[in-house]
């Protein structure tokens, strides 16, 4: 079963890299269920399509060397969390017309900048499906260094952001930077975004990052427990997605996707019989 | 300002509003430290808001807060809020939700130390909840939820107490106990305490503030049978300013 990951060098490191992915974003993924911003989450994987389009537009339509698209979609993301963050607390704008707002701005001037470019149309299917073994060796690296930070951030930063998202009041009482560190969050967010977009692609980040918490959240209490939980259903997830993609010649992405769905329904019947058993005896 | 260093609270000239609609209108009352003061008023009179004002939650528009002679927000000042105003899916547990008014002592790594977890032990016990303790916070019921937001404020030790209707969505058994804690910390602790329930405070409270946009600082022996019967006197308000 495992060896064609062994045997084919490029499933190897996709291997790898969905693993990767799944750690950042099985840690990310339980602070945007519990906040209730799933849609945030959608909103700057959706407008990340302006930063990767601004990137290829300007390297390939006006020839100035650039930086892999990856990087403009880093970009696009943390100016669009940044946005919809500010949007709210500077000019008290609703919180859902703002992430819309972002969401349609992200995808028409990607659209526009990549029509403008000569040859998009094969990276274009990529990025909105998203392909594991289109990952490249810097990808890697920089996948790498960004889960690292994020882990060390959620480390130190865990019982802030806990106090920040539960009652945000007791925490300015506390003397914590509430907007500052929300504002770090959703940078977090942004960046585990661009990282998931790698695997499952633009269309489906938010499943990746919604599904594996919601599942670990049925059988644990605490959130640094959910947190736990959280990576090991993506890894699964992700393995399982893989597996099933090489078996029956399916999109990696999509696999990945459906596997997480059929995982969250067994785990949802399995509550439902145990929260039954509980109530019956 | 010398003056206002003795007091617990001195509210001067406060005036507040959001955009257009003016909330607060020069609004005058002092606390002195150990004293206990109810918050009368009909909805929308502006009591939630005075009291985020107290906690530097808001930022005044005209005058001045001062709270033991500093402007807000305050360490030494504790809140209870209304339990409903929380997600009760939120998984947290009852002992982790009194362990965050302890977040001014995490240490580097973001842990918190022993003592902090024995004084948030301790806080639960005092409130008789310890046995919640690994509870989940959204499964507690509204009075045992309440008396866990009471040990959040009281684990550190606080020297002004801020509630905000605390009894408004608990059942007779937990007002009682609620109010017995209460008089435990009388005199030692300044108590403002925000409530529709004027029959139940007036014989606790030593000051009576009564909200509607303007504020009327009275005795609770000068509030008269209309506030009694849960009536706000505005038409007395007036008259008086």
């Amino acid at each position: 079963m495992i060896s064609f990951f062994t045997e084919n060098p490029l499933f190897l490191s996709a291997l790898l890299v969905g693993l990767l992915v799944s750690i950042l974003g099985g840690s990310i993924g339980p602070f945007v269920v519990v906040k209730r911003i799933a849609f945030v989450s959608g909103s700057i994987a959706h407008s990340v399509l302006a930063g990767i389009g601004l990137f290829i537009y300007l390297e390939r339509a006006v020839g100035i060397p650039m930086p892999p698209p990856i990087y403009g979609a880093l970009l696009a993301a943390i100016v669009s969390a940044l946005c919809i963050s500010r949007a709210k607390r500077f000019f008290k704008e609703r919180e859902d017309s703002i992430i819309a707002a972002v969401w349609a701005a992200g995808m028409a001037i990607g659209i526009i900048l990549l029509s403008k470019t000569p040859g998009y149309t094969s990276e274009i299917s990529s990025i909105l499906i998203g392909n594991l073994l289109w990952v490249s060796p810097q990808d890697c690296l920089l996948l790498s260094l960004l889960t690292l930070m994020s882990l060390i951030f959620i480390v130190l930063r865990f019982q802030k952001l806990k106090l920040v998202l539960f009652d945000p009041d007791e925490a300015f009482l506390q003397g914590i930077a509430i907007h500052k560190l929300y504002e770090q969050l959703l940078i977090l967010v942004a960046i585990s975004v661009v990282a998931l977009i790698q695997v499952v692609g633009i269309v489906l980040v938010m499943t990746m990052l919604t599904l594996p918490p919601l599942l670990s959240g049925l059988f644990c209490r605490k959130l640094s427990v959910m947190i736990g939980a959280s990576i090991i259903f993506s890894m699964i997830c992700t393995l399982s997605g893989l597996s099933s993609a090489y078996v029956l010649n399916f999109p990696i992405g999509a696999s990945i996707t459906l596997c997480a769905i059929v995982f969250y329904g067994v785990g949802r019947c399995i509550r439902w019989i145990l929260t039954n058993r509980l109530i019956c005896t | 300002m010398r003056q206002s260093v003795n007091k617990a609270i001195d509210v001067s000239n406060l005036w507040f509003g959001y955009d257009a609609e003016s909330v607060l209108h020069d609004v005058t009352f002092q606390v002195e430290q150990g004293q206990f003061l109810g918050i009368i008023g009909p909805n929308g009179g502006g009591k939630s808001t005075l009291l985020k004002l107290l906690l530097g939650l808001l930022q005044p528009q005209q005058g001045s807060i001062s709270i033991r002679g500093k402007s807000p927000p305050v360490p030494e000042v504790a809140y209870v809020p209304q339990t409903l105003s929380f997600d009760r899916q939120f998984p947290i547990t009852a002992l982790e939700v009194v362990l965050g008014a302890q977040s001014r002592h995490l240490s580097f790594l973001g842990r918190y130390r022993s003592e902090d977890v024995d004084c948030a032990r301790y806080a639960l016990e005092q409130a008789g909840v310890l046995e919640y303790e690994s509870h989940l916070f959204g499964t507690l019921s509204g009075g045992i939820s309440q008396r866990v937001l009471i040990a959040r404020a009281l684990v550190s030790n606080p020297s002004i107490l801020l509630l905000d209707e605390p009894t408004s969505c608990t059942d007779q058994e937990a007002e009682s106990q609620l109010f017995e804690i209460i008089e435990t910390l009388k005199g030692s602790t300044t108590i403002v305490m925000v409530t529709h329930h004027i029959e139940v405070i007036a014989p606790l409270v030593e000051k009576v503030l009564c909200i509607h946009k303007t504020a009327l600082v009275m005795d609770p022996k000068e509030m008269c049978e209309h506030l009694s019967f849960g009536l706000y006197h505005i038409p007395e308000m007036k008259e008086r300013r």
